[in-house]
């Protein structure tokens, strides 16, 4: 893989509040100057990120219910909508996992159908949030994702620390190979697995992409480029 | 400060992904038995919440939502949508995620704008607890963002978006109640012993949103997620960590 590719198979991440316009825009040159494939933000950011990325060929990927999930459906059905309206091409929808810790597959189902409607023909990624599940929760969610014709899986919302039983520190949940080769066997070509949480080094990225990984989500995609080899 | 009067201060929210329906049941039903001050859920949730408030209501403990929670980068017109859904299922009150991204952009009268809306078209059927970012936050933008909340009608604020953010200070919460007198207090973020909740009512806290309700109020143990067998479950904090 030449390094314009590895570019293509980038997403930069807005992925706090607490930042200045100068960093969501410098997310939106970096990725028109790489070559990166899209910029994930938050909906408030999308027309300011449409306006600086207007004519190029960078994708705006907006977080939807981000990043609990925690929404109706058909409250997440109004989002996917108006952040179309506001220049969205790609939607990164945080699932209700709870009904899946639940195994109330119907629910599953039904909320999947619906995002997949909103979307209409634009792409649809849903959160696993890997770190919460087991097994075989993730092969039947891929499952009932493929069903329901999502385009992408996004491994994790990449925010969150477990307390090390050993150190009792805090440490990142970092990306897992092991969590994408399972969805990659599950899902084979019929989906793609986008893998994020803490993919700031090359190191994990490598990992990652060779696991199965299609493309990364990162707060570093520069670095990582620099890093590439 | 005696436990009864700790319990009466809690604010739970049982809404992680990892969570089990039996489990969130649990703590909103012992939220009720016990007398927390509110239970705030995320919107899928509230019908449960209403459900439980009809067999279990206390006449103290309030029923929460979150609403643009907690980074509040959901537009304005998707806050309405969800104050509407908060107000149509008798939702006594909801924390509310700024944008604080304009603010930081210098864009000061976004951020009101954003808030104003909401608040207006509440029109006192809910309480707000505005997110207030103090931890990411030096006093003279606290000041900026104390002035935006007020003139925007706020009369409460929730300290901080959550843990990821860091540990909120007591010398925040004097602060704030220094100056800003008229304003209630929400504690959130990493507020994790007894001792350090005792020296934050002292300085003018009112609230604790409190993942470690159980912990803090003497009476338990609370829910913990370990990510090696993917459960949640009660789990004792000793030396430091969770462990079952």
């Amino acid at each position: 893989m030449d390094k314009k590719t590895f570019a293509s198979k980038l997403e930069n991440r807005v992925f706090d509040m607490d930042v200045h316009d100068t960093d969501v825009s410098n997310a939106c040159y970096e990725a028109m100057y790489h070559g990166l494939a899209s910029v994930q933000v938050f909906p408030v950011m999308i027309e300011e990120c449409a306006k600086l990325l207007k004519g190029s060929e960078v994708k705006i990927a907006a977080l939807i219910d981000y990043p609990h999930g925690g929404f109706p459906p058909e409250i997440k059905k109004m989002e996917i909508l108006d952040a179309k309206k506001r220049g969205a091409e790609i939607f990164n929808v945080c699932f209700t996992n709870r009904n899946v810790k639940d195994r109330k597959w119907e629910q599953v189902g039904r909320e999947l159908q619906i995002l997949r409607e909103a979307a209409g023909e634009s792409e649809l990624r849903i959160f696993l949030e890997t770190e919460y599940l087991t097994d075989e929760e993730i092969t039947k969610l891929c499952g009932y994702a493929i069903e329901a014709g999502v385009d992408t899986v996004i491994t994790s919302t990449g925010l969150y620390y477990k307390l090390d039983k050993e150190s009792r520190t805090e440490v990142p949940l970092l990306a897992d190979a092991r969590d994408i080769r399972l969805i990659k066997s599950v899902v084979g070509s019929r989906m793609k697995i986008m893998a994020q949480g803490f993919i700031d080094h090359w190191d994990l990225a490598g990992e990652v992409l060779e696991a199965g990984a299609d493309m990364i989500g990162s707060a570093k995609a520069v670095r990582l480029l620099e890093e590439f080899h | 400060m005696y436990d009864r009067e700790m319990i009466s201060r809690c604010v739970l929210s049982p809404f992680g992904s990892f969570y089990k329906e039996d489990q969130v049941r649990k703590e909103l039903i012992d939220g009720y038995r016990y007398g927390v001050r509110s239970i705030v859920v995320e919107a899928d949730q509230v019908p449960m919440l209403k459900e439980i408030e009809k067999q279990y209501g206390n006449g103290y403990t309030r029923t929460g939502m979150v609403l643009g929670y907690p980074y509040g980068g959901y537009t304005t017109d998707i806050k309405l949508k969800l104050a509407e859904y908060a107000i149509s299922h008798g939702i006594d009150e909801v924390d509310l995620g700024v944008n604080i991204h304009a603010f930081w952009s210098n864009d000061t009268e976004t951020m009101y704008r954003d808030l104003k809306t909401v608040v207006d078209y509440a029109d006192g059927r809910l309480r707000i607890a505005a997110i207030a970012w103090l931890i990411r936050n030096s006093l003279e933008n606290i000041d900026r963002i104390m002035d935006t909340f007020i003139r925007a009608g706020v009369k409460v604020i929730k300290t901080n978006p959550g843990g990821r953010f860091g540990e909120m200070k007591v010398e925040h919460i004097q602060y704030v109640h220094n100056h800003y007198p008229e304003i209630e207090i929400e504690v959130a973020g990493r507020c994790r012993s007894r001792e350090t909740a005792e020296r934050m009512v002292e300085a003018g806290a009112s609230y604790f949103h409190l993942s470690s309700w159980r912990r803090m109020s003497g009476i338990g143990d609370d829910i913990q997620f370990d990510y090696d067998s993917k459960v949640a479950d009660y789990m004792e904090y000793k030396g430091g960590t969770w462990r079952k």
